[in-house]
């Protein structure tokens, strides 16, 4: 029965054939995925496992590419905002086409934005107060806000423009989203060539895509859902996927410098926090008590046992490798100050109750170790495992509210808002339907965090994300407890693969080729 | 049987159909009345990430989520009458396309692990009966503990490392072939679909891609069945008519097979039939190993999720699917068991 | 061995299990051809683990001593030999007929099974099973024969079973309590068959029963088992009249007679029948005997002795043939 893998490599192996003659995308690249697409919905592109594939189907307007925190152009070869800060102006390559052979126009763009507003997508979520779009002329387009918004155009880059002439015959369905769900309408290097949900989705070039072919590229791109991190590597050595994201920590440490693999570590900004409830009364409501269990998180043993070093020290409320992070400001790990704070206190024998995500690993680990240390100090940590809905719909009423939360941030460009409105913003409190779990509710940070968000100047905008963390670092209402680095396992075939901390979780295809 | 057994059997059927029917519809509406308890919010998840409020009670008016919840039955009740399971709040498809989509692959996977099941069970039930005490006997009810104690999860990781990754005996994941991928058919049963093709190397590849998952899959059902079979065919070797039957000069097998396993199937397809629902419930652990789609997957989405209509959908079609097999199991009763035949008569 | 008798039992001995204790301990007796024997003793006395032990027919017994059909062995044959015998030279009758059918197969299925499996046509066992129905009384057989065994009364099913053991024509008929799970107004039908298709087939007929009532107008003899023993053997006549053991004795006295209405409370035998490997010393029948002596109580189980008319195991046999003379 051996055949089977024969069978399987001789095909492939085929499709690697060097390519030097050839010009334009050869070979076959298979990726395995973990998590199935629920849909192939652009207005979906917030969920990274939508995004990833949107990034080869659809164009966008502006781009972060793998490495930059600044936008460049995609679709839009420049742009310009109004002195008000209330319009932004795109031009529009020209001889841009869509899959089906038609011009991409600004009607496209307008129609994309229109569709994205009226189904609610959470595609536009982070687009702030993003209000109408005009067409100017084919090839220009106008965004208006209702306010004004400082990084309105990093957060287009996850707008995957569609087509409108092949979308909007479906639009009565519910926005389209049942025919975008498993169709494609998109003008990116990769048209859709097979969805089969939980098995693979595979993506062909496109032979007219607007950027060329020239150089190294792969002819076809395959994603093998493969749920078991071990199964993955079981692929990855018999070499039928190339690229290996999910292995387990072990794995990823055993193929680490192993002949015919690349180990790719990117500086990712996926932190998880866990945020204290600043309104829970008793103890929680005093910000030395907070001071004192923060001081309970060892997260340099965290990262260095549970992530084997997969990862960087936090020392605030931002990611370290995030635009604007300023550190330092956390307390060091000190059991015995802290446990000096509860017992000056007599705040020895308090409970509170943590609700957290065991889907995630970091959660569980961190969980676990926070709950023995707070022990040593006297505190009593009940941890509870919840889903997302759960924990969401409990922080909606002060009653329900655990006492803390544990909650990743998954920001969909480089930019401090991205991260610290969700976190910090009172109108984002878990009260008020928002992920601020922590209950925080600051007139001076949110003065900040608004003027920061609808500043067009940089320099004026990170100091004050410097003064915002300044702040909440001596109110002690959260603390980041793990910032994990993206490990990605590959062949050593693939060649220029590189992680992209705007689209965390997924390939910039249109740089990578097989050797 | 004769005509009129045969109107009675058929009369039966119909009987036990639309009993099962009621029983379906108060299925659904305990599913659906058991989501709604469930903490967390549908419009929440469909909404994503650092999604407003508004964008939330906006969804939650599209998703139909701000009526009543027996209103929300009502709409669903007269969708379903309509053969419309409604649509998933996630792939955004109809529900039905949804199944169809994924209950092939875990059927072909019950179905060659319920193979397998009876194929190995049974005989080796009777052989440990017939062997009591015995070397063999011993030997059986040695891997049958340990087939009743081995985590599948375990056993599946185990099979995938070594038969199929370290001896590259079978494929390590996947549903087919790299070389086979584009391959589809129109009912989305690899077999079914690569056999009407008469494409046979497709059919024997996507059967090599099945054999660990359903071994993984049948060896605690093949455990139990084997325990069962040994027990029953060792009572039934007790009966004075199997006594009997030896006196009459017959050989051991015959009877062995035709008194002795004849009567001990009786209860054992009871037990079949029970286990291809429990199967069905279970893939969804072997398929996580050796990557396949499959329906359970979809159900544990639709739960974490909160996508009620997608619950419900899995459950009344796992209902229906339990109904079929209950009635097949009847059928193949109303054949093996004289009695059964004559109550049904009776009625 | 010499002998006319057609199946010759000797120092037969059956063990259960690892316990070395015999259910069945050293008996011996013969049967000759066209004759009727009992074998009676109550409950728990060995009489179905010997006949089938001789058959083989006892998936877990250790079988000791000889059994020999007309000359040959059965004790430790082949399942290959013992099949030439069983059915088709030696018929078996159990006593519960509601167990004795296999309840999934058609009473012609069973009947049949044998003479299919020596080469009969299923067309030609069937009209025999039809015939064989008829002989045993089934009413409108050649439907019947399609039936199911609990769509038959009890009395109904003794016979079926009984037309299975006749199906091949054997020459000894064994029934074992053939009537005990049957109403009173049945059993003598089903005994009359039995006696009469023996009569007319010149078949030789073992009937074994706890019930000496039952069989005291059939046997021509009569074995007495106690405890795993053959404790006395007897003519019928003999043993009605002059029974010699005190265990004989005491189950006639067991009887009901002739005047006394059913419901009269009958006598019985006090105390329990020993089970195997707790056997009292001495006769094994000494803590029930009314006649129990010191020298019963020691040493072994007192050897069969043989008298005019059979054989007795009592060492006041001299005593009582006097008494009864
Ligand atoms: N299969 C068996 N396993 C163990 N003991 C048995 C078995 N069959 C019978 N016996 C024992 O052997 C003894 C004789 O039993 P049996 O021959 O059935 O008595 P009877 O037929 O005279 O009533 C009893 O003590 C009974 O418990
Ligand atoms: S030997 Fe003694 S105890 Fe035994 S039967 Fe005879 S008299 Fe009774
Ligand atoms: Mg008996």
């Amino acid at each position: 029965m051996k055949p089977t893998i024969r069978k399987f490599l001789v095909p492939l192996a085929a499709l690697l054939l060097p390519t030097g003659v050839l010009a334009g995308p050869s070979g076959t690249l298979v990726i395995a995925e973990n998590l199935t697409p629920e849909n192939l919905d652009p207005a979906n592109s917030q969920n990274s496992t939508v995004d990833q594939l949107m990034l080869g189907m659809y164009d966008t307007l502006v781009q972060f590419t793998a490495g930059e925190t600044t936008v460049s152009p995609r679709l839009a070869t420049d742009w310009s905002a109004s002195a008000d800060g209330l319009s932004y102006t795109f031009n529009l390559r020209s001889g841009v086409t869509f899959h089906d052979g038609s011009a991409l126009t600004a009607d496209d763009v307008c129609f994309t934005f229109d569709r994205n507003q009226a189904a609610g997508a959470n595609a536009l979520t982070d687009a702030g107060p993003y209000d109408s779009c005009n067409i100017v002329d084919d090839h220009t387009v106008q965004l208006n806000l209702s306010a004004p918004f400082g990084p309105f155009v990093s957060a287009l880059g996850r707008v995957y423009i569609v087509n409108k002439d092949l979308v909007e015959p479906h639009m009565a369905d519910n926005h389209a989203r049942s025919w975008l769900s498993v169709n494609e309408a998109g003008s990116g290097p990769y048209v859709l060539k097979s969805y089969k949900p939980d098995d693979s989705i595979s993506m062909t070039a496109y032979a007219d895509y607007w950027a060329g072919w020239d150089g190294n590229h792969v002819a076809e791109v395959v994603f093998r859902v493969v749920p078991e991190a071990s199964t993955q590597a079981a692929l990855l050595k018999a070499g039928e996927v190339h690229i290996a994201p999910d292995l387990t920590i072990d794995d990823k440490i055993a193929f680490q410098g192993k002949d015919g693999y690349i180990t790719d570590i990117g500086a990712a900004a996926t932190p998880l926090y866990f945020m204290i409830n600043v309104q829970a009364g008793g103890p929680l409501s005093d910000r030395l008590f907070r001071k004192a269990i923060i001081m309970a998180v060892d997260i340099k043993a965290l990262c260095d046992a549970v992530l084997q070093g997969f990862c960087a020290y936090p020392e605030g409320p931002m990611p370290s490798n995030w635009p604007g992070h300023v550190g330092g400001i956390y307390p060091e790990f000190d059991l015995e100050a802290a446990k000096k704070i509860i017992d000056d206190n007599g705040w020895a024998g308090t409970e509170v109750n943590l609700t957290f995500l065991p889907e995630e690993e970091i959660q569980q680990r961190a969980s676990e170790m926070w709950q023995a240390n707070l022990a040593k100090i006297g505190v009593k940590l009940n941890a509870t495992g919840d889903t997302w809905p759960a924990l969401y719909a409990a922080a909606q009423s002060l009653d329900t509210a655990p006492d803390a939360g544990g909650s990743s941030a998954f920001p969909p460009f480089p930019d401090p808002h991205g991260i610290l409105y969700g976190l910090l913003h009172s109108s984002k409190m878990g009260i008020n339907g928002g992920t601020n779990f922590s209950q925080y509710s600051n007139p001076e940070v949110d003065a900040r965090l608004d003027k920061a968000a609808s500043s067009a100047d940089q320099a004026e905008r990170m100091k004050l994300y410097g003064e915002v963390q300044e702040i909440v670092g001596n109110d002690y209402i959260h603390v980041l407890v793990a910032q994990p680095a993206s490990v990605v396992t590959l062949s050593d075939k693939v060649v220029g693969y590189k992680y992209n901390v705007a689209h965390h979780q997924t390939f910039n295809f249109m740089d990578i080729g097989l050797k | 049987m004769n005509k009129e057994t045969a109107k009675n059997v058929v009369v039966y059927i119909g009987q036990r159909v639309s009993l099962t029917a009621i029983a379906l519809v108060v299925l659904s509406f305990m599913t659906f009345t058991l989501g709604q308890l469930v903490p967390g919010d549908a419009a929440v998840v469909a909404a994503g990430p650092n999604a407003g409020n508004e964008r939330i009670a906006e969804l939650r008016v599209e998703m139909g989520l701000d009526l009543p919840i027996h209103k929300q039955y009502a709409i669903y009740l007269s969708k379903l009458s309509r053969g419309d399971l409604g649509k998933s709040w996630f792939t955004h498809q109809p529900i039905w396309e949804d199944i169809k989509a994924r209950l092939p692959a875990s059927a072909e996977l019950v179905f060659l692990a319920m193979l397998l099941n009876v194929l190995i069970s049974v005989p080796l039930g009777v052989l440990a009966a017939t062997r009591f005490d015995s070397k063999t006997d011993g030997a059986i009810r040695l891997i049958v503990m340990a087939g009743a104690g081995i985590p599948i999860f375990w056993l599946g990781l185990i099979l995938q490392h070594y038969v199929a990754g370290e001896a590259g005996w079978f494929p390590i994941a996947g549903r087919v072939s790299f070389e086979f991928r584009d391959f589809s058919g129109s009912t989305g049963f690899l077999l079914i679909d690569s056999a009407a093709q008469g494409e046979w190397r497709i059919f024997w590849d996507a059967l090599n891609h099945l054999f660990l998952p359903a071994i993984t899959l049948a060896t605690l059902f093949i455990a139990v069945v084997t325990r069962t079979t040994r027990s029953t065919v060792l009572r039934t070797l007790q009966e004075d008519y199997v006594t009997l039957a030896r006196s009459k000069g017959i050989s051991e097998y015959q009877v062995v097979v035709r008194h002795a396993l004849r009567n001990a199937l009786i209860p054992t397809i009871t037990i079949f039939g029970m286990q291809v629902g429990w199967m069905l419930s279970t893939t969804i652990l072997v398929e996580e190993i050796f990557s396949r789609p499959g329906i359970g997957k979809y159900a544990v989405k639709a739960i974490t999720q909160s996508d009620i209509h997608g619950v419900v959908g899995v459950v009344l079609v796992m209902g229906v699917i339990f109904l079929i097999t209950n009635l097949i199991v009847d059928i193949v009763h109303l054949f093996l068991n004289p009695r059964h035949r004559e109550s049904v008569q009776g009625k | 061995m010499q002998s006319s008798n057609i199946l010759e039992v000797e120092s037969l001995s059956v063990r259960f299990g690892e316990s070395r204790a015999k259910a069945v301990d050293g008996i011996s007796f013969g049967l000759t051809k066209g004759e009727t024997l009992g074998i009676a003793g109550e409950s728990g006395s060995g009489k179905t683990a010997s006949i089938l032990s001789i058959l083989g027919l006892h998936q877990r017994a250790t079988v000791e001593g000889s059994a020999q059909f007309e000359g040959q062995e059965l004790i430790g044959a082949d399942n290959k030999l013992l099949n030439k015998i069983r059915g088709k030279r030696i018929g078996l009758v159990l006593q519960d007929p509601f167990a004795a059918l296999d309840p999934v197969k058609t009473v012609g299925h069973q009947i049949s099974e044998g003479l299919r499996a020596s080469g009969w046509s299923k067309k030609r066992a069937m009209n025999h099973a039809i015939h064989l129905l008829e002989e045993v009384g089934v009413p409108s057989a050649s439907q019947r024969v399609n039936a199911y065994p609990h769509q038959f009364s009890g009395g109904m099913r003794q016979r079926v079973v009984i037309a299975m053991a006749l199906a091949q024509d054997p020459d000894i008929l064994i029934a074992d309590e053939p009537t005990t799970a049957l109403d009173v107004r049945i059993q003598k039908q089903v005994l009359d068959l039995m006696k009469q298709q023996c009569e007319s087939r010149g078949m030789s007929l073992v009937i074994i029963t706890h019930d000496l009532g039952v069989i005291s107008n059939y046997t021509d003899r009569i074995v007495i088992m106690y405890a795993g023993k053959i404790v006395e053997e007897s003519s019928r006549l003999k043993l009605f009249d002059q029974p010699l053991h005190p265990y004989t004795q005491g189950l006639l006295d067991c009887l009901p007679t002739l005047g006394h209405s059913e419901n009269e409370y009958l006598k019985t035998i006090g105390g329990q029948p020993p089970i195997p490997g707790k056997l009292p010393s001495g006769c094994r029948y000494h803590p029930r005997c009314a006649f129990t002596e010191p020298a019963c109580t020691n040493g072994n189980n007192p050897p069969l002795v043989p008298v005019k008319w059979g054989r007795s195991a009592c060492i006041q046999l001299e005593k009582f043939l006097k008494e009864s003379q």
